[in-house]
């Protein structure tokens, strides 16, 4: 897959189909990857595709002028259509590259499978349905199942939906969503009072840095509603107040938008499960308007259209 | 210090040409209705943000009312059929975060439906009542409280 | 009519319908659909040959079937403009193919039976409604006959039989055997006032019409009896209740408070049983003819009309007024407005009253360089609006633009705007932005947040 990556992305630049190529690179932490955005046919060699290209690479699209060959995942294709819905992107101006995707592996995870921080395999590969991690000495094998996100169990759409090269073959998704959601059911059959602590002491220790904000590809406003200082509605200071407003907020923002990327998650560098609130308004809004982010090219964005027949049962 | 009985204190943003006009009418025609409310004017429950529930019960407000005109009969063709998709989830969230459903409740009243108006708010100020004081946002107890 | 015809500045289509209106007040874009009437309207003279030797005879629509008409024809004589129409269901050059009796008299070389729909597509600056009102089908009251009786007529009908152009000369002549009415029964609310079988409404003009109708055939038959059956006279208006009065004193009507059970035919009489509810008693009369007052309804299509307006409508289907004490001729949508029954039922005096004031208020609004507007209406921040356009999608009134920019580089930039004066000031954009760049003017979030803490101390 990454050699045909590298062919497309060479032959996309020689022939100025695209002014730039989106893609993975290696990052500057063994095993983790960063987007690699390049016009240089040299950089094309240091692209990548493995099993730990997390990053939602459509967030670009709408920051960079000019054509993009672009490489998404089935969940990011799904961002980058509900940017087009958005009228953020414009799908002339794209040549997108799909990578069927079999699950990305989360670092995390595979740190407590292997019992030792990741930083000290040497190598990392992926064999069948397992993952072979040599280590100094010795080789651990590990199901590949057990190490990659949560978001992935419920992935219904692992091929991208919207591309222009699939750089492989389809893959079937993998229907675990009851595993996916599990620790949403749980969180639900908890009291109110409980989730609301849980809440407030999750939010105490966000340090509005607006990762969160700044990694999603639905968060694409110029200004955010948190900087807004007539009224100010939100103060600038971390208080857990605000913390949790601020992203209630956002989670309503991004309803109907948010493709369970998972990167607010996975970018929060005090690690709030952000991603259980959005996965829920994306069950929400599925079992409400039967509306799921960019797998309908056609459909409209679900808080700017309506159905006469849309649910009222909790009005009065 | 004698504790003084705890009252809700709830506020409504009612929609100008059906809600507001609905409570008009229940005061014109000398029906009563709770005093724990405050009505803030809006042109529509389409202008309603989910802001506006948040903050003020950030700020302490027991409970928060929205009430627009009936689907279909919105003075701006459309306002509420938006704002009803938008309660919809806004409402789903706020549950899920775990602040009483109570706290929150939307509804249709139309400007000829007075009683309604006051059976609607009754019913709510007594829901927020069962649930209490509006603790959510208010940091660890300290002493005296 | 006849008046307006020749006044340079109006132009009447009849035999029009409007299809589609876009734009705002002072900008109307109209699609008007003018149907063929297969008589060209420039070369036509109005001799009238064509309608009298045309052999197809059907019921006249204006007349209210008590008269006929020809196939091609022109409604009632003072019509405008004085061009026959071609009636395609009942003419024989559509029915049998053949014919063509009218194209060969007319001098003219009118008649054009290939001629097609017209399209007319214009600018307007305002529109008045003035779409009128149907009749209730007083067939539901099986009590009256359920339409069956010949001499059971409604309001309508009589004022056609009493009219000189009518179909019978001005000479009142029941419809069944064409004898003069000695004793005539009117019953009063037939579907007015009844929300079970007709609308919970008073059609308002009902009372002093039939008042009217007692004294006319007083007039044309000195020695006619006349019998009201009535719920309650309502006759608010300048002189009205003097005139029921002198219905009564000087015309002999004979007022009976109480409604109609049955109707039933007794040789060539009609049987009307009813109550009389101030005598406390039963009461039967042998009549010659019966007039139903029946309701005033909206007419069929007012709901399409009004969904292509872009106006609100009631439960009935009559048009709803902007206010109904300080706007009561204009509607929600700026430009529009209304005069006349398709309102609310309206007699002559109130529907003059309506027709001037929507014509003054036209006048009024093309009369100023600028449009005064509300001043609740959005502003965008175009510069920290990020182009994601949802305000557009919201806006039930298309009110936001997309426009195109040079800035002082000379470069072209895409942004957003407000027509104000096509924004109704709802909102709805304002909490649809996400990042807070549009602003309600007068109602701004900054205004809202003041209030809520204000409420909240």
């Amino acid at each position: 897959m990454e050699n045909r990556l590298k062919e497309e992305a060479r032959k996309l630049l020689k022939e100025g189909k695209v002014d730039y190529i989106v893609g993975y690179g290696n990052g500057t932490v063994k095993f983790r990857t960063s987007p690699l955005i390049t016009n240089k046919e040299e950089d094309i060699e240091s692209l990548v595709i493995n099993p730990f290209i997390a990053n939602n690479l459509s967030r670009y699209p709408t920051e960079i002028k000019g054509k993009l060959g672009i490489v998404v995942k089935g969940c990011d294709s799904r961002s980058l259509v509900s940017l087009m819905q958005d009228n953020k992107v414009n799908r002339d101006d794209m040549v997108i590259l799909g990578v069927p995707c079999e699950g990305v592996v989360d670092i995390k995870k595979l740190g407590e499978q292997i019992g030792a921080d990741i930083d000290q395999a040497k190598e990392i590969d992926k064999e069948g349905d397992n993952l072979i991690v040599q280590m100094d000495g010795s080789k651990k094998t590990v199901p590949f199942r057990d190490v990659i996100f949560d978001k992935c169990f419920g992935c219904e759409y692992p091929t991208p939906l919207e591309y222009d090269i699939l750089l492989g073959s389809e893959v079937s998704p993998r229907i675990e969503i009851e595993k996916s959601l599990k620790k949403i059911k749980e969180f639900e059959d908890t009291d109110a009072p409980e989730r609301w602590r849980y809440w407030k002491e999750q939010f105490s220790k966000c340090i509005r840095c607006y990762a969160c904000r700044n990694v999603c590809p639905a968060c694409f406003c110029e200004r955010c509603f948190v900087d807004v200082n007539i009224p100010q509605w939100i103060t600038t200071y971390g208080s857990w107040q605000d913390n949790l407003v601020f992203q209630l907020i956002r989670t309503l923002h991004v309803a109907g938008r948010c493709s369970d990327c998972g990167e607010c998650e996975r970018s929060c560098p005090v690690g709030i499960p952000l991603r259980s609130l959005q996965r829920k308004m994306v069950e929400e809004v599925k079992g409400l308007f039967n509306h799921e982010t960019g797998v309908d090219k056609d459909a409209f964005p679900v808080f700017t259209h309506y159905e006469a027949t849309d649910p009222e049962e909790f009005i009065k | 210090m004698e504790e003084t009985k705890w009252e809700p204190k709830v506020v409504g943003f009612l929609c100008h040409w059906c809600s507001y006009a609905g409570a008009d009418l229940t005061g014109s025609a000398r029906m009563e209705y709770p005093h724990n409310i405050r009505i803030i004017r809006v042109p529509c429950s389409g202008r309603i943000d989910p802001m506006f529930i948040l903050r003020a019960l950030q700020n302490g407000l027991d409970g928060v009312l929205v009430s627009g005109c009936h689907p279909g009969d919105c003075h701006y063709q459309s306002g509420n059929f938006h704002a009803r998709r938008k309660f919809a989830v806004t409402r789903k969230l706020l549950e899920y975060v775990g602040i009483e459903p109570e706290r929150v409740q939307f509804s249709w009243v139309a400007a000829s439906e007075g009683p309604k108006m006051a059976q609607v708010v009754k019913e709510f100020v007594e829901g927020v009542r069962k649930v209490g004081p509006n603790r959510l946002f208010k940091d660890e107890i300290r002493d005296g409280e | 009519m006849v008046e307006s015809s020749q006044n340079e500045n109006i132009e009447i289509l009849t035999y029009s319908e409007v299809e589609e209106v876009s734009g705002y007040i002072g900008n109307f874009d109209v699609r008007i659909r003018k149907k063929a009437r297969l008589v060209d309207m420039k070369k036509c003279t109005g001799c009238g040959t064509c309608y009298q030797k045309c052999p197809v005879k059907v019921p006249s629509e204006f007349d209210m079937e008590t008269g006929m008409r020809k196939a091609i024809y022109i409604p009632f004589p003072q019509a405008v403009p004085n061009v026959p129409v071609i009636d395609k269901v009942n003419c024989r050059m559509f029915t049998k193919g053949k014919c063509q009796i009218c194209q060969k008299l007319c001098q003219a070389g009118a008649v054009d039976y290939e001629q097609e729909d017209e399209v007319i597509e214009d600018k307007f600056g305002a529109i008045v409604v003035a779409t009128g009102y149907d009749l209730f089908d007083a067939s539901v009251y099986g009590e009256y006959g359920g339409g069956r009786f010949k001499d059971v007529i409604s309001g309508l009908q009589l004022e056609r039989l009493i009219s000189p152009a009518g179909p019978t000369g001005g000479h009142i002549l029941r419809p069944s055997d064409g004898k003069e009415p000695k004793n005539v029964v009117f019953i009063q609310c037939v579907g007015s006032r009844d929300p079970e079988k007709g609308f919970p409404y008073c059609s308002s003009v009902c009372c002093m019409y039939t008042a009217k109708h007692a004294v006319l055939l007083k007039e044309h038959i000195p020695d006619v009896q006349t019998n009201i059956f009535y719920m309650d006279i309502r006759s608010a208006g300048k002189n009205y209740e003097q005139f029921v009065q002198r219905t009564m004193e000087q015309y002999g009507a004979l007022y009976i408070r109480g409604r109609v059970s049955k109707i039933y035919q007794r040789g060539d009489k009609l049987i009307v049983k009813g109550a009389d509810t101030l005598a406390g008693s039963q009461v039967e009369v042998e009549a010659d003819l019966v007039v139903l007052a029946t309701a005033i309804t909206a007419r069929h299509d007012s709901k399409e009309l009004a969904k292509i307006l872009g106006i609100p409508y009631d439960q009935f289907g009559f048009f709803t007024e902007l206010h109904p004490k300080l706007a009561p001729v204009e509607t929600v949508t700026s430009g529009v407005f209304l005069a006349g029954a398709c309102q609310s039922p309206k007699d002559i005096p109130d529907t003059v009253a309506a027709a001037s004031g929507a014509a003054v208020k036209v006048a009024a609004l093309f009369s100023g360089d600028f449009l005064s507007m509300e001043p609740l209406v959005s502003t965008i921040d175009t510069s920290v609006c990020s182009m994601c356009k949802a305000c557009m999608e919201v806006c039930p009134y298309k009110a936001i633009q997309e426009e195109e920019i040079t800035l002082r580089d000379g470069t072209r930039k895409k942004q957003l705007k407000v027509l104000e004066s096509v924004c109704h000031g709802c909102g709805a954009c304002v909490s649809t932005c996400r990042s807070s760049c549009i602003m309600l003017k007068g109602m701004t979030d900054e205004q809202i947040f003041e209030e809520l803490m204000a409420v909240a101390l």
